[in-house]
């Protein structure tokens, strides 16, 4: 029974091993072709229709990390939009809204971080077309361990 | 055996009675009798200020800051390259007008761009129409005249051209309801939710209609 159980164990540790030396490599300053899935959990992500004439739109969603993270950047195709970043609407001193860049965006551990109307938003400028509702955007999302995750945004209202 | 039926009815009759109740708070038009935007003991006089009107394929015309006879104008300040907040408090009210029904028709829309350095009075019309038909997109013909009209609301705004060509565009976010005669009967802050947008709105027209003044 023993003679069983050993190779088994060795197996699992070597396995085992394996798989936090790739997460280090992976950690601080990934290369472009170390790249993977994040494990983060993206949640309603759309965008909404724009109004005709307009040449910006929003996206919005909820990202979790479980393990937390960091949303370093975001990207769309050029035939999509010009732009793209990640935004915060602010109060400034004057009780004015305005809207500031967030150069980088913390996931803190198992914490969801909406990005919705009013808040955050990736911020889509100069716009090839308009956004139609029932069409979707491709967006990349590049995080601080140098995975990422591409995801379908479908255009609806709500 | 027997008892059993009548054992469960009472509680049914007692889950019906609760769901009927909670359904008749929840899904039922609001009857309170308080707004929910903010009203000044003095209100606000806007009636006496114009504004360009921009028409699609028609020469512009112009706006005067009040309602139809017995309805309601509702006004917000933004532009067209704004892609949270001018949109979301236009499809807000949009989900709020086709909660009020039928009364909506005596709502009119207007929309102020406080960007007229970008926003053409072709851009503007094509904008609010994409919301509204019959809205009412205006676009102030001097910063002076921007001015004037913000500071009658209480609104403010500024545009930034920075070094990179990109513009900074802040502005304050509050909807106006402006009546007949000029006076801003309500503010509502942004972010106000359709259903509240529309229970003001059914509290005031409801308050036309009945000539309570």
């Amino acid at each position: 029974m023993n003679r069983n159980v050993l190779p088994v164990l060795v197996l699992l540790f070597a396995l085992v091993s394996l798989g936090s030396c790739t997460k280090r490599e992976r950690h601080p300053m990934a290369s472009e072709g170390l790249r993977g899935e994040a494990a983060v959990n993206l949640k309603g992500f759309h965008a909404r229709p724009t109004p005709d004439g307009a040449t910006v739109g929003a996206i919005f969603g909820t990202i979790t990390a479980p393990l937390g993270d960091t949303l370093r950047a975001v990207k769309v195709a050029p035939d999509v939009a010009e732009k793209v970043e990640i935004h915060r609407i602010v109060q400034n001193a004057a009780g004015q809204m305005e809207m500031r860049p967030v150069p980088w965006l913390a996931l803190p551990e198992d914490e969801p971080v909406e990005l919705k109307p009013g808040g955050l938003h990736v911020m889509l400028f100069g716009l090839a077309a308009p956004l139609q509702a029932g069409k979707t955007v491709r967006l990349t999302l590049l995080f601080q361990d140098g995975g990422e995750r591409v995801l379908e945004v479908p255009i609806r209202d709500e | 055996m027997s008892d059993r039926p009548a054992a469960r009815r009472i509680p049914l009759a007692f889950a019906c009675l609760l769901l009927a109740l909670l359904t008749a708070s929840a899904c039922g038009p609001r009857t309170s009798g308080k707004l929910v935007g903010h009203t000044r003991p003095i209100p606000k006089q806007v009636g006496g200020l114009s504004m360009s009107e921009a028409r699609l394929g028609k020469p512009d015309t112009t706006f005067t800051f009040r309602a139809k006879r017995g309805g309601l104008l509702f006004v917000f300040f933004g532009f067209t390259n704004c892609p949270d907040l001018c949109p979301t408090t236009l499809g807000d009210l949009r989900k709020a007008l086709r909660k009020v029904g039928p009364g909506a028709d005596k709502v009119d829309v207007a929309f102020v761009t406080v960007d007229p350095g970008r926003d053409s009075s072709e851009a503007m019309a094509r904008y609010l129409g994409s919301f509204f038909t019959g809205g009412h997109p205006l676009r102030p013909a001097d910063n002076e005249q921007l001015l004037a009209v913000q500071a009658a609301f209480g609104a403010a705004s500024s545009v930034t051209r920075k070094a990179d060509g990109d513009v900074d565009v802040a502005h304050t976010a509050l909807s106006y309801l402006v009546d007949e005669h000029g006076a801003v009967l309500l503010e509502w802050d942004y972010g106000t939710s359709p259903a509240d947008l529309a229970h003001d709105l059914r509290l005031l027209l409801a308050r036309n209609a009945g000539g309570t003044k």
